[in-house]
């Protein structure tokens, strides 16, 4: 089953008289379960596209579902209210709200969906401990490595339990160490717990890991090929 | 100086032109004047007398309301100024929160809510930095020289007299003040898309 759908999706931006094209008319499904990569060069897309999924942002023309719901009729509170139940995302700079501490950041959208709070601090701990920063739970983002917070952020992420993590340049501002943890961590959850993982990367070292390359160029796909070479 | 020794002094034997009569209320002056009205006697309250110093309350009065204006107003431009830059400073925050699901409105709430204990804190610290000064002035006055020289009926020095009334309303004007100030951060900071307050965190 499709956990999302990208059909002849465009993006246009415009800026003052000129208009970028930075999606093309993307077709695109992603399976459940599935560890994909979107890759190539800068401005070839793959953040556009990753907004799109994640309904950060809205196609020009086409349409984008999330387990087979259209998302292109659906106003702003709507599109939040699905991001929140169905999308989890990890940024490239971390993004973690610098004043909480890891634990209180991991909790935030359990908080938004209303979880109980003996059912909230069971998920963070659990949560906090598939990426091995429970020694780590009361720290505030400032004292934590780069490689520690993007872990948080693959935590809260994960937290709600969403079918879908979209993750864009996960490793970017990390050392190969901290990176392949990262990736490590991403993987390992993904095989246990079945969650669909899309990332955008141009890092080769982070591509070997998916069973999924898309290679974007120009607002286009350019090539889709699975693990298995087909 | 008692009545006899007056009367004396001045050689008016029997005889009295004045009498002052001093009231726990000075609002009931008017009342007391009335009640005891009669031929032969002109009645002045102490309004009647001072006029001149009424008249100059009057106007007082008025200044004070202008003068809470520009207080609350310069209050409002420095919420609303302190917010935007809030609203600014932390746009990727925003983003981040939009992104994990938080809806305007949560946004909006958040920014209320600072605001609202933006407005605490200042009328916390108001009540005490003021409550002390007005408290010093309550017992020790402020000296204005001899009015009685003049021949007001002054004493050489006034008063501070705080009312609860002056409290009340005043602190409901800071909150509402402060949260009518903060209305136009909180929806801008609301009205962000994601994407837009996310900006700079991809390629």
């Amino acid at each position: 089953m499709e956990v999302t759908k990208v059909t002849n999706a465009t993006r246009v931006f415009k800026i003052g008289e000129v208009e970028t094209k930075a999606l093309r008319g993307v077709n695109l499904s992603i399976g459940n379960g599935e560890f994909t990569a979107l890759v190539g060069p800068s401005g070839s897309g793959k953040t556009t596209l990753l907004q799109l999924i994640g309904l950060l942002d809205q196609p020009t023309t086409g349409n984008v579902t999330i387990n087979g719901q259209d998302a292109s009729n659906l106003n702003r509170n709507q599109r939040a209210d699905l991001r929140k139940n169905a999308i989890g995302f990890v940024f490239q700079f971390f993004a973690l709200i610098p004043t909480l501490t890891a634990y209180e950041n991991v909790e935030m959208p359990l908080l938004l969906n209303g979880t109980k709070p003996a059912e909230r601090k069971a998920r963070v701990n659990q949560m906090l401990e598939a990426v091995g920063l429970t020694d780590r739970a009361h720290h505030r983002p400032d004292q934590l490595s780069g490689g520690q917070q993007q872990r948080v952020a693959v935590a809260r992420a994960l937290a709600t339990n969403p079918k879908l993590i979209l993750a864009d340049e996960p490793t970017a501002n990390l050392d190969t160490e901290n990176g392949k943890q990262v990736m490590d961590i991403m993987q390992k959850l993904n095989r246990e717990t079945g969650v669909t993982f899309v990332f955008a990367t141009h890092d080769p070292r982070v591509i070997k890991y998916a069973s999924r390359v898309v290679t974007l160029q120009d607002g286009l796909i350019e090539k889709d090929v699975r693990a298995n070479g087909k | 100086m008692p009545l006899i020794k007056a009367q004396t002094f001045t050689a008016t034997e029997n005889h009295a032109s004045t009498i002052f009569m001093m009231l726990q209320d000075d609002g009931q002056a008017d009342a007391v004047a009335s009640a005891i009205q009669s031929a032969g006697y002109k009645i002045l309250t102490w309004r009647d007398q001072n006029a001149l110093i009424v008249q100059f309350e009057d106007y007082a009065g008025a200044f004070m309301i202008i003068f809470y204006l520009i207080v609350l107003g310069i209050t409002a431009t420095v919420v609303t100024n302190t917010l935007v830059m809030a609203v600014f400073e932390r746009t990727r925050e925003i983003g981040i929160l939009a992104a994990i699901g938080m809806k305007g409105r949560g946004i909006m709430a958040q920014f209320l809510t600072e605001a609202a204990l933006l407005a605490t804190g200042g009328v916390i610290g108001g009540l005490i930095i003021g409550g002390a000064a007005v408290a010093y002035f309550t017992i020790y006055g402020i000296y204005i020289g001899d009015y009685g020289l003049t021949g007001v009926l002054f004493e050489d020095r006034i008063y501070a007299h705080l009312t609860l009334g002056n409290t009340i309303n005043l602190t409901l004007a800071t909150y509402i003040i402060t949260l009518v100030a903060s209305l136009y951060p909180a929806r801008l900071a609301a009205r962000m898309e994601p994407v837009e307050a996310l900006h700079g965190l991809g390629d």
